[in-house]
């Protein structure tokens, strides 16, 4: 079995997207904590480079194929295409709202819309995962080998997992307006992003040897 | 992404990429769709692979394609289907027409 084009590589867009808005993010978040620019114009930034983040992986969403696909079942396809626009529709509010709204608004209505599309995109992927589930029968997976199709998801599953607990961060941070409580959400989310993780690659491992 | 709009600019090429919405095709189903010798549409499905428009699996003998567009090729897709479809025929006044337009007029 070959994969003769780039399947097996994530698009660059989306790896450097995310890691360059994560960076970015990172540094407005440092600096406004040394004191060199504004809390305020550091949450812009901050907005903006998640926005950024959530169009670029939305748009890349469809071509990293999360779902194992099966032949002659087109509906996984059709929720990472939808899934894909939605977040990309998402991110393109994000940046607008970051760039023109007031900030205490921005930061609002962006929570809010990312908590709906991420909502929905949770939905419709669970849907699609206990359809896999359930309806296995008559349908015949396109084969790869196994070390390919592993490669292939662990790659995947990690910058997708890193993107939507940023995502989830981000859009819990904006919503909570006391400072100190922000913070300790944010410990423990750090910990559960370990947790979770070290969850995902036990999976992976998994999935690998069988 | 210059190779991709190469590859959104031939209707036959979006007409493929249709019929790949649909879910994957083997190349020999996808060629009896097109009046077009088999090397044009090796030709075409090259194209499409190069883009990174689409995959191709070998199973056996034959070849599977399947679809593997972004959000954003996804949208040039659908605005060259909107407003370059016609405009591409008429420019190529006598070229082969894809065998399901025949059939529809």
């Amino acid at each position: 079995m070959t994969w003769h084009t780039r399947s097996m590589n994530l698009p660059p867009s989306a790896l450097f997207g995310f890691l360059g808005a994560g960076l970015v993010a990172a540094v407005a978040a440092m600096t406004s904590r040394v004191g060199v620019i504004e809390t305020d114009v550091a949450n812009r930034i901050i907005g903006l480079a998640l926005g950024l983040m959530i169009v670029l992986i939305g748009n890349s969403l469809p071509k990293l194929r999360p779902f194992n696909r099966t032949r002659g079942n087109t509906r996984p396809a059709t929720v990472e295409r939808f899934s894909g626009w939605l977040l990309v529709l998402a991110g393109i509010a994000w940046v607008v709202l970051f760039a023109l709204a007031p900030l205490d608004q921005a930061k609002r209505i962006a929570a809010l819309i990312g908590s709906g599309a991420l909502t929905i995109v949770a939905v419709s992927w669970i849907w699609v995962a206990v359809r896999a589930y359930f309806v296995r029968s008559g349908e015949r997976e396109v084969t790869s080998t196994v070390a390919e199709r592993t490669a292939k998801w662990q790659l995947t599953a990690s910058l997708l997992f890193a993107f939507f607990y940023v995502f989830v961060v981000a859009c819990l941070k904006f919503l909570v307006s006391q400072a100190q409580f922000a913070n300790e959400l944010s410990i423990w989310m750090l910990t559960a992003f370990w947790v979770l993780y070290a969850v995902l690659y036990a999976l992976g491992r998994g999935k690998g040897r069988r | 992404m210059n190779l991709v709009f190469k590859a959104l600019s031939d209707p036959t090429r979006r007409q493929v990429l249709e019929l790949l919405r649909k879910g994957p095709m083997s190349a020999g189903a996808l060629a009896e769709r097109f009046d077009v010798s088999k090397p044009t549409m090796s030709a075409h499905f090259a194209a499409l692979r190069k883009a990174g428009l689409i995959v191709s699996e070998r199973q056996g003998k034959s070849i599977v394609y399947e679809l593997q567009l972004s959000v954003l090729e996804d949208a040039l897709l659908s605005f060259a289907r909107m407003f370059g479809w016609k405009l591409q025929d008429d420019r190529r006044g006598g070229s082969k027409p894809a065998r399901r337009e025949v059939e529809d007029q």
